[in-house]
């Protein structure tokens, strides 16, 4: 077993460890025992760094690749099949150690952050349990080498999320809301759990490496339309996970978690490990399944960003602007823009955890008032906080100098080189989406950071009887609101909250991934994260092919393509035209060509954040648009808007009530038909025996009674004779005699 | 030892018997001693066990030697028939993979029903003896060999079973005991006339006489060729194994057979109700792989779809009418007909990962819904009430309680970490690789949603958010300032007590070992199941 | 008139009828056991005038021997009679015939 392949289970089992010492022992601890989460985490962290140092800036090498499995299920000899083994193991890959280091370093400073925000919660030690429970399941999630490994942690991630997004689980909405998240990701666990049984069933094996060596073998047994079906199944999982449309609706919801569980799990890791999983299997997805997968990503992204410009709730501006962020990463993922999706959710993971923990400073120094609208000139009182939120919001908008500008582009030139390769069309709209998006984007965190920071404070404005509300809405896990009035306790948070801050933000600037400010291409994590060579091309079985040949030097050289120059890659592109029925060169040529459009997505972008921040300016700033007056003049559409496009309401109409419909249709045929054919066939047989009953009674007993009742009339009649009288017989014998004598003396006569 | 392990609770019975009934505590001591030493025993007996020899068929020569194990084997009852030749039963006893771990099971769950009986205060010496017989009859079952043994104790199971119901159940319990006896009753005689079909049809390869032999009855070549259910005979080998079969559907229970269960387990006492879904259950399906598959192999090959159709009927109907349930122990009573629908779904793939699923399903489902029975117990002791509309907010309250109620929960809804996810992911991953089954699997799936769905409703109707208006218990403040909950009637302890820890946390323990580690208990299994597979498989049947 | 003056066989029947016909009166219409069994003894004593009368307008000795036997078994007969009678006494505090009928029952 190689040393890095021992510190990882190491590091993936410390937070394990955490989760148990701190859900048995909390009470016992001091300060329940939080030191203990926090000094766990940062000795993973420690771990995971120096992962990362050995394999990024030691080896860096693109294909590095170390992996280590053991038996977990052996099911023997079994017919058919042979010997038959299930197997658990770790890989580490450059994607991993850079997960890795994401993963625990963002653990850690939630953990960090908590100490403060969470402080005086009555279930403080239970929380911390919690995220190391969150934390190991995520660590298992980047680690796993299969696909059932995956599965496995996927729903105990599931599970933690469930855990933490109720957390408060006194309040109604919160309970609500864990259920609603555990369901939908629910749904999108059965399609990727029955992509997993797809490839099980040919291949006999949960385990990447078998499955793509032998898919690489052309063994897939089905047709072509079930591996594409595979690849979308499983892609469900990632719909459930990263919330995308359709399955999107738990994130939201999921605010109701505390808000550095929201930073944390739903913002930077557990969401993005839907993304993840999706470059794990990336080589096997048909290019009908990242079709699909492309066009998901680009719906989920607009439709994310248009419901976030009319929400009010600061963490739910957040919550959408991660599901439309997600939606990006999807989009990338889809256009086989695959170093740049992943890039996109390193950079996210971090300028959003900064955002959410922003946030949660805020509601924390605001004493839990959410609504935006309350809010305002918070840049004075919180100076540190604004400038790691206002850094951040660049990052998210994606203007040049920020990592967020890096990534977004990079995805979104990958965009435009799709539609190009596939020869346009509807294959436009992707990359128009996801401008389009980049535009509102810019304008929705724009009005946030103008609302939250800027103008005159409006605490006062709020309504009273909403003030109450909000109050007996957190009431149960924050006795200490009460006494407090918003105005007089905002100040800046304390250390524990504020460096995490710092450190994100720092994360968010270029330097740390490129040392040019506007290509990513030139950076170590681009470099480090190429685009794998799929494995599901027909082109295997047309060697001979004139075109293939042409292509197999441009995949044998992928990692090298993206630094060639753009314009011969736009060349090579070109003259490769018609090649892209196979999946393989089709692969190729889109990252020639999505490097080709990396200057086009560059203006194109940037202007479009330019006019969305404009649009905010204009509109909060300056005024020159009321939005209030401006909501009443599209009354409509910003009531689908601010409805979040009615989703909620369409599956509370369809699935829910449909599904409780169906239950009590088939609970009262249970009681009612399939019990009723039970007592009938009871109540039948009863009667039947009823009938018997008078039949034998009346019938068969009659006529032994009858006979009886005869014999016995009969006796009693006679028995009248019997006098008991000795002179009687006497008379009768004599009157017998006699009776004789007259009968024989007749014979004799006559 | 296996005689030992099957009359060790008569034994105790027995004693029970000679105690007077006013001694109440000595009654439940000598029951727990006995259901230990058969836990003892169970262990030694999974201690000698060679999970390398297969078992289902006789081993080489024909004799079971060599492939059962623990044998126990002796003529019990011989007579001359005459023209009708001889009647030749025998006491055989014997594990293979596919018993061994039910023996476990049944050891376990018998030990915790009589810890779940301590509470019990109606005539306690008459309960336990009847408990004692139960435990008997059930255990003999697992490890009988002879058919008419089996049925023997198929048939003494029931007596106590409807007494149990029946005197010490809920408010409409006679109706309960009633339509349990008699549905199962009804069952059984068909699988007597069955038995006596095989006997008729069954040589012994080694006396050469007709046999009872349940091992003998497994290789196809014992059967003489144009005896009633000889294999000339195809009408009426389709007709037994479908009158066998539905005779164990009963007991499983399938859809549509399955309504005497939620009305059993509503108006069963705990402990019975924990035996019952626990272990009785699991002979429907223990009777299909030990008798109804291996003696019609090539009727199973036909009927594979059907009963594919019914495992996922069972699943997703029973997922709909838990989630419809007011009740909690009728919505546990139908997710135990969800979660046997796995099983069913299992079997019906005749492949090694669906049927070692299906085996592995059996045990995890005997030890979770165990626990869900028991929880159910623990509040209706405290509240006197079951409606789920009559709680709230209790995770405040009883943290412990909540805390084991969610392990059970999850371990229940299938979450990985837990025991019953192994089991329903190898039944999926069965089910799915064999083509006959696949549709049926991708409909199954649904299962996974709707199971997640009444659960966690149930979970946050009772646990979470805050007290109802209308709960069956109030609120009041105590010394330490805090809000606790106090129910009426109730003067134990509020959260659970030793004796319901000492239930519970062994199967909780079991319950997360199973789910991160299952070889123990699948590595005793998985040569029999190939060797099942084999002998079910289409390959072999052809070349008969 | 002969016949009027010479005493025949005809004249020892008549008076054996006469002596069964109030023996068997006595027997079937008293109350009195001791009554009725007087009345068996005269039935006796008709059958024995028969026997003698047939005997002795017969010629032989028969007729004597079953008179002799008949006297004899009477006194045994009317002994046991009697403490049959006294028995009853005893019981029913009555010798009335007509109210022991218990063999009715």
């Amino acid at each position: 077993m190689h040393s890095l392949i021992q510190l990882s289970i190491v590091v993936l089992l410390l937070p394990l460890l955490s989760f148990v010492i701190l859900i048995f022992f909390n009470r016992r601890l001091p300060r329940r025992g939080d030191f203990i989460g926090v000094g766990i985490l940062g000795t993973a962290f420690g771990i995971s760094a120096y992962i990362f140092w050995s394999v990024i800036v030691q080896t860096y090498d693109p294909a590095f690749r170390i992996a280590w499995d053991f038996t977990w299920i052996d099911l023997g000899n079994v017919p058919g099949v042979g010997p038959l083994q299930i197997k658990m193991g770790v890989v580490i890959d450059n994607l991993t150690a850079i997960m890795l280091a994401m993963v625990t370093l963002i653990s850690l400073l939630v953990h960090l952050y908590s100490t403060g925000y969470m402080a005086g919660d009555k279930n403080y030690g239970r929380y911390f349990a919690f995220l190391g429970i969150f934390t190991f399941s995520m660590l298992g999630i980047v680690l796993s080498d299969n696909l059932f490994a995956i599965y496995i942690f996927w729903e105990l991630v599931g599970l933690s999320s469930y855990l933490l997004i109720g957390f408060f689980f006194e309040k109604q909405s919160a309970a609500d809301a864990q259920k609603k998240a555990f369901l939908a990701n629910r749904v999108g666990d059965i399609g990727m759990w029955l992509g997993i049984l797809i490839l099980y069933s040919q291949f006999h094996t949960f385990s990447f490496e078998q499955i793509y060596a032998n898919l690489a073998a052309g063994k897939f047994g089905l047709s072509h339309g079930w591996l594409t079906a595979a690849g979308i199944l499983l892609f469900m999982g990632c719909v459930g996970k990263s919330a995308q449309f359709p399955l999107h609706v738990w994130l939201p919801d999921a605010m109701e978690g505390p808000t550095p569980v929201s930073a944390l799990i739903h913002a930077a890791t557990m969401v993005a490990a839907g993304v993840y999983f999706v470059a794990r299997i990336f080589v096997l997805l048909t290019p009908d399944a990242l079709h699909v997968i492309a066009f998901t990503g680009a719906c989920t992204a607009f439709m994310a960003a248009t419901i976030a410009i009319t929400q009010n709730d600061i963490k739910r501006v957040l919550a959408y602007s991660t599901v439309s962020q997600l939606g990006y990463m999807v989009l990338g993922l889809g256009v086989g823009a695959y170093s740049a999706a992943l890039f996109h959710l390193v950079t996210h993971a971090f300028f959003k955890a900064c955002l959410f923990l922003g946030s949660g400073a805020i509601i924390h120094a605001m004493h839990h008032e959410q609504d935006m609208r309350w809010m305002g000139a918070l840049r004075k009182k919180m100076p540190w906080t604004f400038a790691t939120f206002t850094l951040a919001t660049l990052a998210l908008a994606g203007l040049p100098l920020t990592s967020g500008f890096l990534s977004k582009d990079a995805i979104l030139a990958g965009a435009i080189g799709f539609a190009n390769v596939e020869g346009g069309g509807i294959y436009y709209l992707i990359p128009v989406l996801g401008f389009f998006s980049a535009m509102l984007t810019a304008f929705y965190m724009g009005r946030q950071i103008w609302l939250v920071f800027f103008g005159e404070s409006r605490t006062h404005l709020k309504p009273a009887d909403d003030h109450h509300q909000d109050h007996h809405a957190h009431d149960a896990h924050d006795a200490h609101t009460d006494d407090h009035h918003e105005e007089h306790g905002v100040h800046e948070v304390a250390w524990n909250m504020r460096a995490p801050l710092v450190i994100l933000a720092a994360l968010s600037v270029f330097f740390v991934y490129s040392p040019d400010p506007l290509d990513g291409g030139k950076g170590w994590f681009m470099k480090m994260i190429p685009t794998p060579a799929t494995v599901v091309g027909e082109a295997n079985h047309q060697i001979g092919d004139l075109r293939a040949s042409q292509a197999a030097p441009a995949l044998a050289a992928v990692v090298p393509a993206l630094e060639a120059p753009a314009a011969a890659a736009g060349e090579h592109g070109a003259a490769e035209k018609g090649a892209h029925t196979y999946a393989d060169m089709r692969q190729a040529e889109i990252v020639h060509a999505g490097h080709g459009a990396h200057y086009t997505a560059i203006y194109i972008s940037s202007i479009m954040v330019l006019l969305g921040i404009t649009l905010a300016f204009v509109v909060y700033v300056f005024n020159i648009i009321d939005p209030a007056k401006t909501a009443i003049a599209i009354r409509p559409l910003y009531l689908f808007s601010l409805n979040k496009w009615y989703w909620d309401e369409i599956y509370d109409a369809t699935f829910i009530r449909g599904s409780m419909l169906i239950a009590n249709i088939l609970s009262w045929f249970d009681t009612h038909i399939v019990d009723g054919i039970v007592n009938g066939v009871a109540t039948m047989v009863r009667n039947f025996a009823y009938l018997n009953d008078g039949f034998d009674r009346n019938v068969v007993d009659g006529m032994v009674n009858f006979t009886a009742f005869t014999v016995n009339t009969t006796g009693a009649m006679l028995r009248k004779l019997q006098t008991g009288k000795v002179q009687t017989y006497v008379v009768m014998l004599l009157l017998a005699v006699f009776g004789y004598f007259v009968f024989y003396l007749t014979r004799l006569i006559y | 030892m296996l005689s030992l392990i099957v009359f060790l609770p008569i034994i105790a019975g027995l004693i029970i018997l000679a105690v007077p009934s006013s001694q109440k505590q000595i009654i439940r001591i000598v029951s727990l001693l006995a259901a230990l030493a058969q836990g003892v025993l169970a262990v030694l007996i999974w201690r000698g066990y060679d999970p390398a020899l297969p078992g289902i068929t006789a081993g080489p020569g024909g004799s079971p030697l060599g492939s059962f194990q623990f044998i126990e084997k002796i003529p019990w009852i011989s007579l001359n028939l005459g023209g009708f030749g001889s009647l030749n039963i025998e006491y055989f006893l014997g594990v293979d993979g596919i018993s061994i771990t039910m023996v476990i099971l049944t050891a376990l769950i018998s030990a915790i029903g009589v810890l779940s009986s301590w509470t019990i205060q109606k005539q306690v010496k008459g309960y336990f003896i009847l408990y004692n017989l139960l435990a008997s009859a059930m255990m003999g079952c697992f490890v009988a060999l002879d058919f008419f043994l089996f049925y023997v104790f198929w048939e003494i199971m029931l007596l106590p079973m409807y007494f149990l119901i029946g005197i010490w159940g809920g408010p409409n319990r006679e109706y309960a005991a009633i339509k349990f006896f008699l549905y199962t009753l009804f069952g059984s005689v068909f699988m007597l006339l069955v038995m006596i079909g095989l006997y008729f049809s069954v040589l012994d390869p080694v006396t050469g006489n007709h046999t009872f032999s349940l091992v003998a009855m497994a290789t196809q070549s014992n059967y003489i060729k144009d005896a009633i259910l000889g294999p000339d005979n195809v009408f009426w080998r389709y007709v037994a194994f479908i009158v066998l079969f539905i005779g164990f559907a009963i007991k499983v229970p399938m859809f549509p057979f399955h309504t005497w269960l939620p009305d059993a387990h509503v108006e069963a006492p705990t402990p019975i109700s924990v035996i019952l879904a626990g272990v009785l259950l699991k002979l429907g399906t223990y009777g299909m792989i030990r008798i109804n598959f291996p003696l019609f192999p090539e009727v199973f090959q036909a009927g594979m779809y059907v009963i594919g159709i019914f495992g996922a009927i069972n699943i997703i109907y029973g997922a709909f009418c838990a989630l419809a349930q007011k009740d909690l122990k009728k919505m546990v009573a139908y997710s135990s007909i969800s979660h046997m629908g796995y099983v069913l779904l299992g079997l019906s793939a005749g492949n090694s990962e669906g049927m070692v699923g299906a085996l592995y399903q059996m045990f995890n489902h005997g030890t979770i819904t165990a626990m869900l029975f028991l929880l159910v117990g623990v509040i209706y002791d405290r509240a006197h009430t079951r409606q789920i509309e009559k709680f709230g907010g209790l995770a405040s309250y009883m943290p412990v309680y909540a805390a084991v109620v969610t392990v059970a929960w999850f371990a229940s809804l299938g979450l990985p970490g837990l025991s019953g996810f192994i089991s329903e992911a190898l039944v999926f991953v069965g089910a799915f690789s064999s083509i006959t089954t696949r549709p049926i699997a991708m409909v199954s799936v649904l299962g996974i949603v709707f199971g997640a769905a009444y659960l966690l409703w149930s979970l946050q109707r009772m646990f979470l958010g805050q007290r109802r208006q209308d709960a069956a218990y109030d609120l009041v403040v105590g010394e330490d300032g805090h809000e606790h909950i106090h129910f009426h009637d109730w003067n134990g302890k509020l959260d659970l007590d030793g004796r319901e820890l000492a239930m519970l946390v062994p199967l909780v323990v079991i319950t997360i070992f199973l789910g991160v580690y299952p070889m123990p208990v699948l590595g005793m299994l998985t040569a029999s199941i190939n060797k099942l597979v084999q002998v079910l498989s289409p390959v072999v049947l052809s070349q008969m | 008139m002969e016949q009027l003056t010479t005493i025949g066989l005809n004249h020892y029947l008549t008076i054996s009828a006469f002596l069964l016909g109030f023996g068997l009166f006595a027997v079937m219409t008293r109350k009195n056991a001791i009554v009725v069994l007087m009345g068996v003894e005269l039935i006796l004593n008709a059958a024995n005038i028969n026997f003698l009368a047939f005997s002795k307008y017969n010629g032989g000795m028969e007729g004597v021997m079953f008179a002799l036997f008949v006297i004899v078994i009477a006194a045994a007969e009317a002994a046991i009679a009697l403490a049959i009678v006294i028995n009853i006494y005893k019981i029913f505090k009555s010798v009335d015939v007509s109210s022991i009928d218990t063999l009715k029952e």
